[in-house]
């Protein structure tokens, strides 16, 4: 699904990823760790689209398209999902607003007629559920006034709303505590399926312990430096990342 | 079937500006110029009474000892008056309709092209109309209803004959005649507005609005609006506002005066949407409007609520005058400029009573080479004990040709008063943006969504009609702004 | 007008060709009238009141400019007898406000600087441009307690390089007329301002503090902040004027100005404005006019200070907020002192 080969990043004139290859094939998850500063958001946003980092070198492609080639907005409508590490409040423009377009945009994309507006409110208040959040915080603006958990399980309702075909989930765990790190994982879970590949980027493996990954990468220096099952991100845990350094 | 090159234009064209059609109907037009004379005509062709042509020709006196004023952010080649013509009406008006069935059938589709059908069945129910094409208010609606209630609601042509006894009272008693040089030029030229009397302890049943289009070419609209709300009524009046798409500058200098007395309040809003000009700055409307309110009475309020997209220049200072004690004062405002429109908006609250309170609300969007000036001015006189005023001014910056610029006067002389101002001035968060495009949003809709967002303050002001058709200008304005 | 400028200039031992100059050029400009928008709430005119002998031009000559920009600056120049030029590359420096002066002055290193008012004159103008060479850091304090009948004009123009730093605090508690005028240029990236004032004129003392901070290249910041405490049937002016260029892209800039005022018959005016012509830019101001937080008297005067002491002491800590920013220790207390002195009994 996801073939990201030699992608080499940088930002203000500083190079971050240094030459990254990793493959997700649909119905993996994949764990990127590693020490703050590694390269962890660079590469969820490299992947999303954000303008700020200039692609040096290497190659990415989704669903065997040019994934660097398209604009933010069609790798969503492609199916690509990056759950925010900081999600971002637009006041004024309603929750259920920014929904409703975002649903809209990919339908047309994909040469679907627009939601009926009853369908959508169904959905939405099923899955409002499902992420045990007030229906009425929807009315609000768009992550507006939201504390740290709310804006993250706020993402996790539209990656369920969405359905998107790779899920991008950017230092979800943090902020979060345990009973809304539940929530939010069971909201992942419900998610994974034989179509769909999930890419968890992450500092802890806390997350980790309920969302199994199938493959664990460890990123640092802009590269990855070692790959393998979910015991690694306990050894890591265990051992810290300066473990790595002297291997 | 292939689309020829003009029919995509067109289709462009339509986009951008949907109300730059002509109506093609005969006009009866008075050549250009500007002189005792012209006066005289318009006068005559309303069949004026004489105490109103000696207003005008005073007031026309006191224009010609004033120039154009030089302090607004704005920059335009001068108009020049004497190429205007003050006086332009469709031949089929002659006689003056008695009824929508007399209206020329031309004048009736120019309305329902525009989206304001004035057949009364086809209406929104609730609201009433007056219409003004170029010079003459060519209907209105509801008439008979509101009669009902004591609203007097028609053109102020007509009112002159029907009501002098109001008219006398209260033309000019808000903005004097020599208040400002555009003033003055209304006061002498005026053509047609319109005129509305809510009797005391009235609720209007009704909205009331007003659709403004300037048709003819070379054609100036000086149009005069009077309100007067008497002890303990209520009115809500709306205004819109179109003309033709045409390569010349024209001319709209309105004067709008509104009283409210006792516990009355008036709200009024406006959407205006005249011909802004090409995306290189050709054309255009020069919306150069004294609006002021008088809250005469004690716990008065009037309201103004506004949402500019049109005009090249634009030049608009909707005011309040808080004479009577614990009045209150809001100004509610969207302005928005793109390839070089040029507007310098903002308000005066004028607290003159004990306990007046005062609100605004500004919200500045800037794109292209568009340029936005807030100039606001809060004065809180010796007099007005425990006056209040909150002032929130925002702009917002898209594209880096444009320009947003904050001119808050603020003018204390009671220890007791109470004023806070905050401005901020910021382009359009690339957070937000990346993050709506990342929702597969696209840059045109993301941009439309977050600036209505960010007018929201504004638009809940709005009745409902208006806000959408408010919300659909704005994003029509703001097409192809980024990317 | 001006009659009395140039009698007390022909009266001088010597009237240079220079100064001719300068006077002619001072008659030809001008002052500035009510109808400039900057000088809006001022009027010059007050200036008539003066006599020749109290207009006391310095008696020195200097350096002379080959040509003028306005009737203030060719005032000044006659005056001052044109301009000294000091170097200072560290340590501290105080100048005498009192007297007419027209300095140019080079600042590179870490310097404090203190335009203090000791001359006990009737009228003066002190004219300075201050040129930060880069990475140059000035602590600048201008600081004035003049008489009730004194006229005071001050003009600061303070040009930074890449990354010079400025932090300047002026406090003005006295003077019958008083126009400080502040231009701050940061010319280069990475330039910085901080521009604090208090002001708190009584009687029917006015005071008018006019600023501008022209962002003219990428990355730079400026904060101003003014406060008023205003009794008496005294005015107090305050424009702040934040001008952001074309190609200043990401600055950061803030204004806020306060305002107590603490009798009926006080008057302020004050307009922070913004000129912006990029997209690239976070700019906020705010004005507020209140009175003191009457919990908070109420608070004291339970803890048993009487209301005069309660509201003294909030006053107090309303210019405090301006006044620590003075970095010379004995000028901030002398600051405090005359500021209380101003209070209200």
């Amino acid at each position: 699904m996801l073939e990201i080969k030699n992608l080499h990043a940088r930002v203000e004139g500083k190079d971050i990823l240094k030459g990254i290859n990793l493959t997700i094939k649909a119905g993996e998850v994949h764990a990127i760790m590693g020490p703050n500063g590694s390269g962890k958001s660079t590469l969820s946003n490299v992947l999303a689209g954000r303008e700020d980092y200039t692609i040096t070198e290497g190659s990415v492609t989704f669903g065997g398209k040019d994934l660097l080639e398209l604009p933010a907005e069609i790798r969503a409508c492609e199916g690509i999902f990056l759950s925010f590490q900081y999600p971002v409040e637009i006041p004024g423009v309603s929750n259920m607003v920014f929904l409703k377009a975002a649903i809209n945009a990919k339908r047309k994309h994909l040469g679907q007629p627009e939601i009926e507006a009853v369908d959508f409110l169904a959905w939405v208040k099923d899955r409002v559920k499902k992420m045990s959040m007030d229906i009425k915080m929807l009315q609000r603006g768009v992550n507006e006034g939201f504390s740290g958990g709310e804006k993250k399980r706020n993402e996790i309702l539209q990656m369920l709303l969405l359905e998107p075909k790779l899920m991008i989930l950017d230092e979800t765990d943090s902020g979060l505590d345990i009973d809304a790190l539940k929530i939010v994982a069971e909201g992942i879970n419900t998610m994974r399926s034989p179509e769909r590949a999930t890419l968890l980027v992450t500092h802890y493996q806390r997350l980790l312990d309920y969302v199994k990954p199938d493959f664990v990468h460890v990123l640092a220096g802009g590269r990855i430096i070692k790959s393998g099952g979910p015991e690694l991100a306990l050894e890591l845990e265990a051992k810290g990342y300066n473990w790595l350094d002297a291997a | 079937m292939s689309v020829t090159s003009t029919e995509i234009q067109d289709i462009v064209r339509k986009s951008e500006y949907s109300a730059g059609f002509i109506t093609d109907v005969q006009s009866d037009t008075v050549p250009p110029g500007l002189s005792e004379d012209t006066i005289r005509f318009i006068s005559a062709k309303k069949g004026e009474p004489q105490w109103l042509l000696d207003w005008r020709l005073k007031a026309y006196a006191r224009f010609l000892k004033m120039t154009e004023p030089k302090w607004a952010h704005v920059h335009y080649a001068p108009t020049d008056l004497q190429s205007i013509s003050y006086y332009s009406q469709p031949k089929s008006m002659k006689d003056g309709p008695k009824s929508l069935d007399e209206v020329d059938p031309k004048l009736l589709e120019t309305y329902k092209k525009l989206g304001i059908p004035l057949r009364e069945q086809e209406m929104l129910a609730g609201v009433a109309v007056d219409v003004v094409f170029d010079s003459v208010s060519v209907a209105t609606t509801f008439r008979e209803k509101l009669k009902e209630s004591g609203v007097i609601f028609c053109p102020i042509s007509e009112a002159v004959r029907e009501h002098p006894e109001l008219i006398q009272k209260y033309l000019g008693s808000v903005v004097p005649q020599g208040d400002n040089y555009y003033a003055a030029l209304n006061s002498a030229v005026f053509t047609d507005g319109s005129f509305v009397y809510i009797p005391k302890g009235v609720r209007c049943p009704m909205e009331l609005s007003t659709y403004f289009r300037i048709n003819e070419r070379n054609t100036g609209q000086f149009e005069r609006t009077l309100i007067i709300a008497e002890e303990g009524s209520h009115v809500s009046y709306l205004e819109g506002c179109t003309a033709p798409q045409r390569d010349e500058n024209q001319l709209h200098a309105a004067v709008v005066e509104l009283v409210a007395m006792d516990d009355a309040q008036i709200k009024y809003s406006t959407v205006q949407n005249w011909y802004p000009g090409d995306e290189n700055g050709k054309g255009g409307i020069y919306n150069f409007v004294t609006k002021r309110g008088d809250c005469r009475g004690k716990r008065s309020k009037i309201s103004w609520t506004q949402v500019e997209t049109g005009s090249a220049i634009t030049w608009k200072y909707p005011s309040c005058i808080l004479r009577g004690d614990d009045s209150v004062g809001e100004f509610y405002s969207v302005a928005v400029t793109h390839h070089r429109q040029q507007a310098d908006t903002g308000t005066k609250m004028i607290h003159i009573g004990k306990n007046t309170k005062s609100t605004i609300v500004s919200k500045g969007i800037a794109a292209g080479h568009g340029q936005q000036s807030y100039r606001g001015l809060v004065r809180i006189q010796q007099s007005a004990e425990g006056a209040r005023n909150y002032t929130q001014c925002d702009s917002l910056l898209i594209g880096d040709t444009c320009g947003a610029h904050t001119f808050p006067y603020t003018e204390v002389r009671n220890p007791t008063a109470h004023l806070e101002h905050e401005a901020t001035t910021s382009k359009i968060g690339e957070d937000q943006l990346f993050y709506c495009l990342s929702r597969g949003i696209n840059a045109e809709d993301a941009v439309s969504m977050i600036v209505n967002g960010f007018c929201k303050q504004v638009f809940k002001e709005l009745p409902m009609e208006f806000a959408v058709e408010a919300q659909k200008l704005l994003s029509v304005t703001l097409e192809g702004a980024v990317g | 007008m001006l009659s009395n400028v140039t009698a007390a200039l022909e009266a001088l031992p010597s009237l240079s060709t220079q100064r001719r100059i300068a006077l002619d050029a001072l008659l030809q400009f001008g002052l500035p009238g009510k109808k400039e928008e900057d000088w809006r709430y001022s009027n010059l005119s007050i200036l008539d009141e003066l006599t020749a002998s109290e207009i006391a031009p310095s008696l020195q000559n200097y350096e002379f400019p080959s040509a003028y920009d306005s009737g203030l600056d060719a005032l000044n120049t006659a005056l001052a007898g044109g301009t000294q030029t000091k170097i200072l590359d560290g340590g501290s420096t105080e100048l005498d406000t009192g007297l007419h002066q027209r300095l140019h002055i080079k600042v590179s290193g870490e310097v404090e600087l203190s335009l203090i008012d000791k001359t006990p004159s009737r009228f003066s103008t002190f004219f300075a441009v201050i040129e930060l060479a880069p990475n140059a850091r000035l602590r600048l304090s201008r600081t004035q307690h003049a008489d009730s009948q004194a006229q005071r004009i001050t003009h600061l123009t303070i040009n930074a390089a890449r990354d010079a730093r400025v932090e300047a605090v002026t406090a003005d508690l006295g003077g019958r007329f008083v126009r400080n005028d502040v231009f701050v240029n940061l010319n280069e990236a990475g330039a910085s301002v901080q521009l604090c004032g208090l002001y708190a004129p009584t009687g029917s003392e006015h005071v008018d503090n006019h600023t501008w901070i022209h962002h003219r290249a990428p990355h730079c910041q400026s904060y101003e902040s003014y406060r008023g405490v205003v009794s008496g049937s005294a005015r107090a002016v305050f424009n702040g004027k934040v001008f952001v260029h074309e190609k200043a892209i990401k600055t950061d800039s803030e204004t806020r100005v306060a305002n107590l005022l603490l009798s009926k018959t006080a008057e302020v005016y004050a307009k922070p404005e913004l000129e912006i012509y990029n997209d690239d830019v976070k700019c906020a101001h705010g004005a507020t006019f209140g009175q003191l937080d009457e919990d908070a008297v109420y608070y004291l005067r339970a803890r048993g200070l009487s209301a005069d002491m309660a509201r003294a002491l909030l006053t107090q800590a309303f210019a405090q907020e301006i006044i620590d920013r003075i970095s010379n220790d004995d000028l901030r207390e002398q600051v405090t002192a005359r500021f209380l002195e101003r209070l209200p009994r």
